[in-house]
């Protein structure tokens, strides 16, 4: 059998149990654009600042009881906005202003960075506080405001920023030198700038910190980096660049047909441009005349964001054909993004050629003597004439379209991890819903009626190697095995699929993140050697699509071959065997 | 048809990274402070669950800025004297006169939607009166199976509350078109009274 994965383990530390908990506030994965960002007001976007320039101006106040010496604090602002000015790529500049005594105005044109003066923050009285010491931040008062941006529009087609103004509490321990308790003052300014250049949270869009990660630890210093340079690429377009951005998954399509049957589904590709900018689609073929269909083939941003592309294939003679289709902003000098098609076009073939799926064929990945299978869980099909040739996914996230064959679970396109003409491995759309479904598998030749499957809400089964042996780690890293048992009274960790809802959910063909872990939500319980056992973690391996990690400790007294099993919301998957010595 | 002999082969293929996570450190949102569920519970003065009957937008003279008075009609509340009342609050941010204004955390709250908002002391302050800004605010959304549920405010369910956190699920956005398809066992979130229930466990004052 193929490998499903490259499986690389992550070995999740016992001492992670206790995590802080996901913050919201950041837009959902929906909103994520090429380049790994969001445009703050998803879905209904600003545009960027029409001048293309920010005024920056330090409100003359800036001296709560943690900002008592300007020259400390007023060279890190100025250190700030020039980070975000030295960005190369977008057409936009900064002007500092220095310090003033004018107060913050909504309309004024001007990015005011303030901190009590500005009115919204009341200055204190009295005493800096003191900051206890230890990890844990000090009990805020009121609701725990660090900092605001107030962004304004007089809206419009294109709705763009008119002005921004930047707030610090100032009752927030911030430092530019931060210890252990205190908060990284310019590592919050520069989000809050991004902020007010039109950039949302990009905590669904990448995994990792960024500046516009929602949030941040205590002592950690953030720097601009790729997708908030990309953000401010993508609003604040230069005249020589691309202004319409498409994924990279997306420059590419591929569509089967054949000679005179039903033209293949058109393929929507997602096209992404700064609110407002109307675009246009045009379409040129190498041969075989005006075979390819556009719609609609001009919008705008951000409303008219899906292209649909087809083919009219019915009167073509067998044979390969290409074509381009190029995307543009109305007007703009700058390159237009470009889609590559291919299509190929056969002689109608014999029934026999069209894909074959039977309910046996459906399987668990980890287990395919198991037909389990839940939300969000890795599959394996076996059958015939599954794809035209052989392929495998290259990295997360994962495409839906794979060597010209789709799989759809209830409907729902299923990210693939591999596909060859007897076998695809992919993972069931973790959106989809427990109960009565169908799969089917769509080629360029034809497609397999859905075949009827049940989805259990968790369906667990552990990865085996060579049997029944459990695909596990030693706490020192080793696969277990019958050579290298565990040693009692450790813990192991065990892998597996079919773990049901997690939280913080992961959507389908996407990578877990590290941090924060996303845990099964579900009731749970481990038995090894016939004892319970206690479940350290139970939640996606970081790193993997729609891989499970479950470590366990191990009774005392247990030693030898031990079968191993594990309870997800009431359902027990297949037992496996562990060696422990 | 033949179909493949079904077995698991590894072995040599299965290579191993091993990435370690030392001691997780306390996170802060970047502009706000991060508040757990049990927090967000003691923290509140009131909490409260209704539906908001209007919001008036307009701007402030001498700011330039936009602020938004919402009232809500509260059904739910703890303390439970707060049912059966009409709460307003200011806020800023909103639309008005072609004008919007965008509050970086701060989510925006439109008439006729059903809300629960958990409440501080000082409900004066500039950017309204809920714990943690937008953490304080939670939806009342009809559920898959057309039972209400509560979700955060980014209209993700929230399933249920483990170890003082929010356990939340998918956002109907994100769920798509499978939206109307077979719900059973699916998971659909906190009812308002299992979601209340929750509030006065979590400030430990029964009955309240």
């Amino acid at each position: 059998m193929k490998r499903l994965v490259a499986i690389a383990i992550a070995l999740l530390s016992i001492q992670t149990a206790r995590l802080p908990g996901q913050t919201a506030g950041q837009p959902p994965v929906e909103a994520c654009k090429p380049g790994n960002f969001t445009v703050i007001g998803y879905p209904d976007e600003f545009g960027p600042k029409t001048d293309r320039t920010y005024r920056v101006r330090i409100d003359n106040r800036f001296d709560g009881n943690f900002l008592t010496q300007q020259p400390i604090w007023v060279p890190v602002i100025q250190q700030a906005v020039q980070k975000w000015d030295a960005v190369s790529g977008a057409d936009l500049s900064f002007e500092m202003e220095g310090l003033s005594s004018v107060a913050a105005n909504a309309f004024d044109g001007v990015t005011t960075i303030a901190a009590c003066g500005g009115g919204l923050f009341t200055c204190p009285v009295g005493p800096p506080p003191t900051i206890p010491p230890g990890p844990q931040p000090p009990a805020f008062a009121q609701n725990g405001v660090i900092a605001v941006t107030l962004v304004s529009s007089r809206g419009g087609v294109t709705k763009p920023i008119d002005d921004a103004d930047i707030f610090f509490n100032p009752e927030i321990p911030l430092s530019t030198n931060p210890a252990g308790n205190q908060i990284d003052f310019e590592s919050v300014l520069l989000h809050e700038l991004g902020h007010a250049l039109g950039l949302d949270h990009n905590d669904n869009c990448v995994v990792g910190p960024t500046v516009m990660e929602s949030v941040i630890g205590l002592g950690d210093k953030r720097a601009i980096q790729s997708p908030e340079m990309e953000g401010i690429r993508f609003l604040y377009t230069e005249p020589t660049a691309a202004a319409v951005r498409i994924y990279q998954k997306d420059r590419t399509l591929r569509f089967d047909a054949l000679q005179g049957r039903v033209p293949p589904f058109p393929e929507g590709v997602p096209i992404y441009g700064r609110r407002g900018g109307r675009w246009l689609a045009t379409a040129t073929t190498v041969s075989g005349g005006n075979w390819l269909v556009l719609s609609p083939p001009a919008g705008r941003f951000p409303a008219d964001g899906v292209l649909s592309v087809g083919v009219n294939s019915g009167n073509l003679a067998p044979g390969n054909y290409s074509g381009t289709i190029s995307v543009n902003l109305e007007g703009h000098p700058g390159p237009a993004a470009t889609v590559a098609v291919t299509l190929r076009v056969e002689a109608a073939q014999p029934l026999e050629q069209q894909p074959f799926l039977t309910r046996a064929g459906i399987t668990a990945a980890s287990n395919t003597a198991s037909a389990a299978l839940a939300p969000g869980s890795l599959f394996t099909l076996f059958g015939e004439y599954l794809g035209a040739t052989t392929a495998e996914a290259g990295s997360a996230p994962l495409p839906t379209k794979l060597g010209g064959t789709e799989v759809l679970v209830n409907g729902v396109k299923a990210p693939l991890l591999y596909v060859s003409p007897k076998q695809i491995n992919g993972q069931i759309p973790a959106e989809v819903l427990p109960g009565r479904g169908g799969i089917l598998v769509r080629t360029g030749l034809g497609q397999t009626p859905s075949i009827p499957v049940d989805l259990t809400s968790t369906a667990p089964e552990f990865f085996l190697i060579d049997g029944d042996q459990v695909l596990a780690l030693n706490p020192n890293n080793t696969v277990n095995s019958e050579a290298n048992p565990a040693p009692q009274g450790t813990f192991i960790s065990l892998f597996l699929t079919g773990q049901g809802p997690v939280t913080p959910p992961v959507s389908s063909g996407r990578a877990a993140p590290l941090l924060p872990l996303s845990r099964v939500i579900p009731f749970s319980s481990a038995q090894v050697g016939g004892q319970e056992a206690k479940i350290l973690f139970l939640g996606l391996a970081p790193g993997f699509v729609g891989l499970a990690q479950a470590s366990i400790e191990l009774p005392a007294g247990l030693a030898g071959r031990l079968p191993v099993s594990l309870t997800i919301d009431g359902k027990t998957g297949s037992a496996g065997f562990i060696s422990v010595e | 048809m033949t179909l493949l002999a079904k077995k698991t082969r590894f072995g040599s293929c299965l290579r191993l990274a091993v990435c370690l996570i030392g001691m997780a450190l306390p996170l802060a949102a970047s502009s706000v402070v991060s508040f757990d569920f049990a927090e967000l519970s003691q923290r509140a003065q009131s909490v409260i669950g209704g539906r908001i009957t209007k919001v008036v937008s307009e701007t402030d003279p001498a700011s330039g800025y936009i602020y938004s008075t919402v009232t809500v009609a509260v059904t739910d509340a703890v303390p439970a004297q707060h049912a059966g009342r009409e709460y307003s609050f200011r806020m800023l941010g909103g639309e008005a006169d072609g004008q919007s204004l965008y509050i970086s955390d701060l989510p925006q709250l439109k008439a006729a939607e059903s809300v629960v908002l958990f409440l501080q002391s000082n409900t004066s302050t500039v950017f309204g009166p809920t714990v943690g800004l937008w953490q304080g605010v939670f939806f009342v959304e009809d559920g898959p199976n057309g039972k209400q549920a509560v979700t955060d405010s980014q209209r993700r369910p929230v399933l249920g509350i483990s170890d003082r956190q929010l356990v939340r699920g998918f956002s109907r956005e994100s769920r798509g078109n499978v939206q109307g398809l077979a719900a059973e066992g699916a998971p659909e979130g906190l009812g308002l009274t299992e979601f209340f229930n929750q509030v006065r466990a979590h400030r430990g004052v029964a009955g309240q």
